[in-house]
């Protein structure tokens, strides 16, 4: 079980590292034709550019981040990235996070209560919103947030002066994700008081909450902790549209400027950190999958896929 | 087949959401050719109108008309959804017909392969996609669809193994039906449905990605109108004029929630027949 964790983390670089290799293969048509978008670095020879090859690039690239933390030139003011790129992860990091959390806080209950309600009002209120907000798009979210508490309600400012107002980037990041956490927790806790187990307990006298909370929560959060990967990859995408929405300075940002004016330096730092937090996101997921599935500890063994039995 | 479709076009939400989404559809198709204005004729006696009988959804900064550059949007948006969505649920379905019937290593490596995708998020591979292809020339396209992939692979896969091993399809191999045979008689009859329901879910993720695109300024250029596009134009104006992002926000959470709800439609007639492999 520590082992298995242990080679989790340690392939963790191997599998950036892979992606890094991917993206330099796509690359190769930019190569030949343009100089002008590769990879910067701050002790280039002028003129010397171009010579290495593909695979040397690669291999140069991949020994200054890992081994130096150097993710090369940025494009537009020819200072050293790591730095801006460290501070934007930060910014895009305490978002996610505190995202993350929300989502889980709010879809959870959700979902157990809907659970719980099964074929009453309560349930189909519950199951027609988290449809409703699972489908919709986060800008379209942002929009109506903003046009009823910072325009209508004037609540919060929507140039983000005071710390409140991060309330509304926040709800726009966790609503969506908690609609589906909430969609997933409902039908695992469905299924569970279905099971024999739930009915025997409770003709033993034990009472309705201690059944729910003691014996079939731990098994319905299997499905809602199995999908962390998928919440926290959605998040990401979501910060993209959020920071540009509310003009934050995180990764999402620079992505978009990136590409803008073509900076292929600033690009290829934030696709390696973005790869680097989902594969700690995947051990996560697995951690948290163990955590509540105590079973699996026994059968894990190094290359088996926890999750992918379970997906269907 | 024939009592889920029946039982599909009982359902009075499903059969709402579809006719909607036809609605949308056909506007868009046919509205070009009948409007007064182009989607690119700029009218600056109009600038910043409200709506009104001339102008049924207000005109922009430029005063050009939103409805005829919703509906040119529209086409843009909605065709690159059906495409990349359908595109997504082809290789998808032969991919899992393939991990699923060869098993062994092409199994667990294309397995590994659709995990890796899969723990991308679909909006960078579009970006990374339509960046590093070239830009201007639609390879976010390519992000997309390939986004798309692993949720349908993982669940033909899945069904794939499920009537691999049931008894039919040994009797029909104990008959001499060869793979292509079981694969084409057999398992695709019994994928289908269930390839359906995901397609209106990966059709709805595409135009999400795809508006999403848009907004940001990335993938179709700016004197084409796309949904995404015409949001973040509108953007600007939000104090005075909200209508002008109001109305792309909502054409496009109205077009996401019709497919998922025409997909809980085809869903649930599918388990009104009695369970998901019926024929």
């Amino acid at each position: 079980m520590l082992g298995y964790f242990c080679k989790r983390i340690l392939l963790i670089i191997p599998t950036v590292m892979a992606v890094i290799l991917l993206v330099f293969v796509l690359m190769a048509s930019l190569m030949g034709t343009d100089t002008s978008r590769m990879i910067r670095y701050e002790d280039d020879v002028p003129g010397q550019a171009g010579q290495l090859s593909l695979l040397e690039q690669y291999g140069k690239y991949c020994y200054r981040v890992f081994a130096r933390r150097d993710f090369g030139l940025n494009d537009s003011y020819n200072s050293p990235l790591d730095e801006d790129l460290l501070k934007r992860t930060a910014v895009t990091l305490k978002m996610t996070g505190i995202g993350v959390f929300a989502t889980y806080l709010i879809g959870l209950p959700l979902g157990v209560f809907a659970a719980c309600r099964r074929g009453r009002w309560q349930d189909s209120l519950i199951t027609s919103l988290t449809t409703f907000f699972s489908a919709l798009p986060s800008f379209c979210l942002a929009l109506g947030l903003v046009l009823f508490f910072a325009l209508r309600l004037r609540w919060v400012h929507v140039t983000l002066q005071d710390p409140a107002d991060y309330v509304i980037p926040l709800a726009t990041l966790s609503v969506i994700g908690a609609a589906n956490v909430a969609k997933v927790t409902r039908a695992g806790m469905a299924e569970v008081l279905d099971k024999p187990f739930v009915l025997s307990l409770r003709s033993l006298g034990l009472s309705r909450s201690s059944v729910i909370f003691r014996h079939a929560l731990k098994n319905a959060l299997i499905p809602a902790f199995s999908i962390f990967n998928t919440v926290f990859a959605n998040l990401i995408c979501g910060s993209v549209v959020v920071e540009r929405f509310f003009n934050l300075r995180g990764l999402g940002t620079c992505i978009i400027g990136a590409v803008g004016s073509r900076a292929t330096t600033s690009l290829m730092g934030c696709v390696t950190i973005v790869a680097l937090i989902m594969s700690v996101c995947g051990v996560v997921t697995d951690l948290l999958f163990v955590l509540v599935n105590p079973s699996l500890r026994r059968t894990l063994s190094f290359g088996s896929s926890l999750r992918r039995g379970d997906r269907r | 087949m024939k009592r889920s479709v029946r039982a599909f076009f009982h359902d009075p939400v499903a059969v709402g959401a579809l006719a909607v989404l036809l609605a949308i559809i056909l506007f868009c198709a046919i509205y070009p050719f009948a409007a007064p204005y182009a989607y690119w004729e700029v009218n600056t006696a109009e600038r910043h109108q409200m709506p009104s009988a001339a102008h049924p959804f207000g005109t922009d900064y430029m005063g050009r008309d939103l409805l005829v550059r919703m509906a040119w949007g529209g086409r843009v948006t909605l065709s690159v959804a059906f495409l990349t969505g359908l595109i997504a649920a082809a290789a998808g379905t032969v991919a899992g017909i393939a991990c699923g019937y060869a098993g062994g290593l092409v199994d667990s490596v294309g397995m590994r392969v659709m995990d890796a995708i899969s723990s991308v998020p679909g909006l960078l591979l579009a970006i990374v996609f339509d960046y590093l292809l070239g830009m201007g020339h639609g390879n976010f396209l390519f992000g997309i669809a390939i986004a798309g992939i692993p949720p349908f692979a993982r669940i033909v896969r899945a069904a794939v193994l499920e009537i691999g091993g049931s008894s039919y399809v040994a009797a029909s191999r104990a008959l001499g039906a060869g793979p292509l045979y079981i694969i084409k008689e057999h398992v695709i009859h019994n994928v289908m449905p269930l390839a359906a329901v995901q397609a209106t879910t990966s059709v709805a993720d595409a135009l999400t990605t795809c508006t999403i695109l848009g907004y940001i300024g990335v993938g179709i250029s700016p004197p084409r109108p796309e949904w995404g596009l015409l949001f973040d134009m509108g953007r600007k104006q939000l104090r005075s004029m909200p209508h002008l992002s109001l109305i792309p926000a909502l054409t496009i959470t109205l077009c996401i929630i019709c497919l998922y709800l025409v997909g809980n439609g085809i869903r649930d007639s599918l388990s009104a027949e009695g369970g998901a492999h019926g024929r």
